[in-house]
This record gives C-alpha cells, sequence and structure tokens, in this order.
C-alpha cells in the first residue's frame, strides 16, 4: 500500500511539468469532440490536486475523495461552458471545485453569472495584446504569488484554499479584519501589477 | 448603462476564494452582470486559485477512482438543454432567478416602514445577517445605520442617493463597519434595490433603534 502511495506521488509529480497549454488543449478536445482520453489526462493532473483542495477545507479523506470524483464529473459535463479565450484550465477548474465545495460542505447556494442572461453586459473585445498576455497569465500569476511575503501568502492561501471568510482569517491568525483585507489588497495587487494592468 | 461604483477588491477576493456569504454573493453576482470591469478582476482571482491549486501537493485518490468516473461518461447530461434555461422574468438577473418567482414590480411586497416595502430572500441560515430586497418610494430616507460587518446594496431598477453619490442599476455600494450612511431613493421612481448583510445593522438615534426590531435588517 505504501509502495502505491508512493508510486502514485511520483506519478502526480512527474504531471506537475504539464504546460497549461496543454492542458487548455486537452480540456478543450473534451468540449468539442468528448475526447476520453484527453479526459484521463486531465484526471490525472487535476483530480488528485482538487482532492488536496477537498480535504483542506474539512480534513475528511472519504468526503475530499468523492468530492474529486464528482468535480471531474462536471468538468466532463459542462465542458462545453469553457471557454479558452477568457479563462486557463486550472482557472476554469478551481471554479467548478470551489462551487461544488460551497454546495456540499456549506450548503449554500452559489450565486453566479449567466452568460447566457440577456441582462448581461457584455464584455468589451479585446484587442491583440490583451489575448496575447491571455497565455501568459498562468505564468505570471503563479511567479507574482511566489513572490509574496509569507504574511500575505498566509492570508491569500486561507481565503482561496480553505475558503474562509475574512472575519475568519482574522480570527484564525488573531489579527484585526482590516489586516487580513490590506494584505489581501496588497498580494492582488501584486498580481495585477505583473499583469500589468492599469485598473 | 455603464456602472459607476464598484465592488471593494477584498469583496471580489472573498467571492472567488468561495468564503463570502450566500446573500453577499448574490449581490456581487447581480453586479457582475453588469459590470464586465469586475467580471475580468474575478477572473484574475480565480487564475490565482487556479496557480494555487496547480501548486498544491497532490492527494492521490482511490486506485479505482478514474475508471469508476469514466464508467459514468457515458450518462452525457452535456448537452444544453431548454429545460436548463431559465424564463427572463421582468428585469431580474439571473443569478437572482433561483430566488425570485416573479418580475420585480410583480412581487408580493410586505410593507415595512412607511415607504418602504420589502421581500425577504431565502439565503442559507448559517449566515447571520439577511438578504432582502427593498422597494422604497420616491423621495424617501433609509434611517442612517452603521453596519457591525459587511453591507452590499446593488440597485436593481430606479436608483438613490448618499454621501457617496447616485447609484443606479447594477451599482453596488460596498460599504464596511466604519461607514455611517443614509441613502434616499430618487424622485423620479421608485428604487428597487437587493441588501445584504453578514451581520445586523446598528440604526442610530433613539427613533431609528425603536424602528429596528421591526425593520429587522
Amino acid at each position: 500500500m505504501l509502495h502505491n502511495v508512493a508510486e502514485a506521488r511520483k506519478v502526480q509529480t512527474d504531471s506537475e511539468a504539464v504546460d497549461p497549454e496543454v492542458l487548455k488543449g486537452w480540456l478543450t478536445a473534451v468540449a468539442v469532440d468528448r475526447d476520453r482520453q484527453a479526459f484521463q489526462g486531465l484526471f490525472r493532473h487535476f483530480a488528485p490536486r482538487v482532492k488536496a483542495y477537498m480535504y483542506r477545507s474539512d480534513r475528511n479523506h472519504e468526503l475530499a475523495e468523492e468530492l474529486a470524483q464528482e468535480t471531474m464529473l462536471q468538468i466532463w459535463r459542462k465542458a462545453h461552458l469553457f471557454d479558452s479565450e477568457k479563462a486557463g484550465a486550472s482557472t476554469w477548474i478551481f471554479a467548478i471545485a470551489r462551487n461544488l465545495r460551497i454546495d456540499r460542505l456549506r450548503r449554500d447556494r452559489r450565486p453566479e453569472i449567466d452568460t447566457e442572461d440577456p441582462m448581461l453586459v457584455p464584455d468589451a473585445p479585446e484587442d491583440g495584446e490583451q489575448s496575447a498576455l491571455r497565455s501568459e497569465e498562468a505564468r505570471r500569476v503563479r511567479e507574482a504569488l511566489k513572490s509574496l511575503p509569507p504574511e500575505q501568502a498566509e492570508v491569500v492561501m486561507l481565503n482561496f484554499f480553505e475558503g474562509l471568510p475574512h472575519t475568519a482569517i482574522a480570527e484564525r491568525l488573531s489579527v484585526p479584519l482590516g489586516t487580513v483585507k490590506s494584505r489581501l489588497r496588497l498580494a492582488f495587487g501584486r498580481v495585477r501589477t505583473a499583469l500589468g494592468d492599469e485598473i | 448603462m455603464t456602472v459607476n461604483h464598484h465592488a471593494m477588491d477584498e469583496t471580489l477576493l472573498a467571492y472567488a476564494g468561495g468564503g463570502l456569504p450566500e446573500g453577499l454573493s448574490l449581490a456581487v453576482a447581480v453586479h457582475l452582470t453588469h459590470c464586465p470591469q469586475c467580471r475580468g478582476e474575478v477572473r484574475r482571482m480565480e487564475s490565482c486559485g487556479g496557480a494555487l491549486m496547480d501548486g498544491i501537493e497532490p492527494l492521490p485518490l482511490d486506485g479505482d477512482a478514474m475508471s469508476r468516473v469514466m464508467s459514468q461518461l457515458d450518462d452525457d447530461a452535456s448537452a444544453p438543454s431548454a429545460a436548463d434555461a431559465k424564463p427572463a422574468a421582468g428585469g431580474v438577473p439571473a443569478p437572482l432567478r433561483d430566488y425570485v418567482a416573479a418580475g420585480l414590480h410583480d412581487l408580493p411586497w410586505r410593507p415595512l416602514v412607511k415607504g418602504i416595502q420589502h421581500y425577504p430572500l431565502a439565503t442559507s441560515g448559517t449566515a447571520r445577517g439577511t438578504t432582502r430586497l427593498l422597494r422604497i418610494a420616491p423621495g424617501t430616507f433609509i434611517p442612517p445605520h452603521g453596519h457591525d460587518g459587511s453591507e452590499l446594496t446593488v440597485v436593481l431598477d430606479g436608483s438613490f442617493s448618499d454621501e457617496i453619490g447616485r447609484f443606479q442599476a447594477g451599482d453596488l455600494a460596498d460599504l464596511n463597519g466604519d461607514v455611517t450612511h443614509q441613502p434616499i431613493a430618487d424622485a423620479d421612481g421608485p428604487c428597487i434595490c437587493l441588501i445584504a448583510t453578514d451581520a445586523p445593522l446598528r440604526f442610530k438615534g433613539l427613533v431609528s433603534r425603536m424602528l429596528q426590531p421591526l425593520v429587522g435588517i
């Protein structure tokens, strides 16, 4: 058993090198061609990460396993909603996993926009520079997150991995709520700068 | 219509991370329907979530997990069906359609105080705050109040003004505990807005405080 776990970890470590463009290609192949082999590629890369993500909030292996499998099923079923112009595969899959976690662990509904909503004010068309930047985005975001000072990295992790409300983060770290918010703002400011965005 | 009042970064970060309570998330999602700029911000924040998930220490699944999931791929529910498309009731943006059964002007509004009607929304019972629609007659003041937690107000129809400015359809007033404000519905028609809190409001002044148990917002 131990041997198997070690093997599995080795496989997963290897798959960390998967290029974001390859992941996007797999997800597109699932969406367009219902490509099962591409889905297996996605499964090998994402399922163990989604399981680790689910495990963070509940510390329950069985539930994390179940939610990871359910997330993968949803990826297959919702693939037609994936817009490769707007997001990378990791971004889209993170959002699916997050919504499932809210739904199942917190038993809340997750209000989301509907891209088919007639009331939706459409995005402005992108210029060439912006779409070129998109393919760079994943790398730049990763670099920016790596460069965060520890106290900012900590609140970012609690915000995204544990999905904690900011009041709960403040309690956990014994810092004022305003400190949590300002650390998050500073951290995201770095990401924004890394993306060269002037908002 | 261009949106002029936006969500604060920390509010969007909480929404993107999944930690924002349901009612506040609903207000954000309504704002996002109107606001391409904040949608772009949420996408960038979700890409942070994606990058972090890519870098997480993976947890191996059960040995037969992949074959179990693969065996379920056949019952393919991927095609968007007509049943999924919810009818667009008058003036109700998609995120709100799960919560209201009719168009904004056909809801069974209930009187709250003079000039203000409300329609409570059923959000999850885990939150301490409340979520409701308010229909405010032209020129009506809402008693001045502060907040122990967060309050998000998004305008659905008409407009109101307060010390910060004028809020029209899609505009979001993102207020934290430090702010006390006194909104007044503009004179040109009733203002319908969604107001969500994660903690009870604190009304200032004796008369307003007497209102509080009645108002319950």
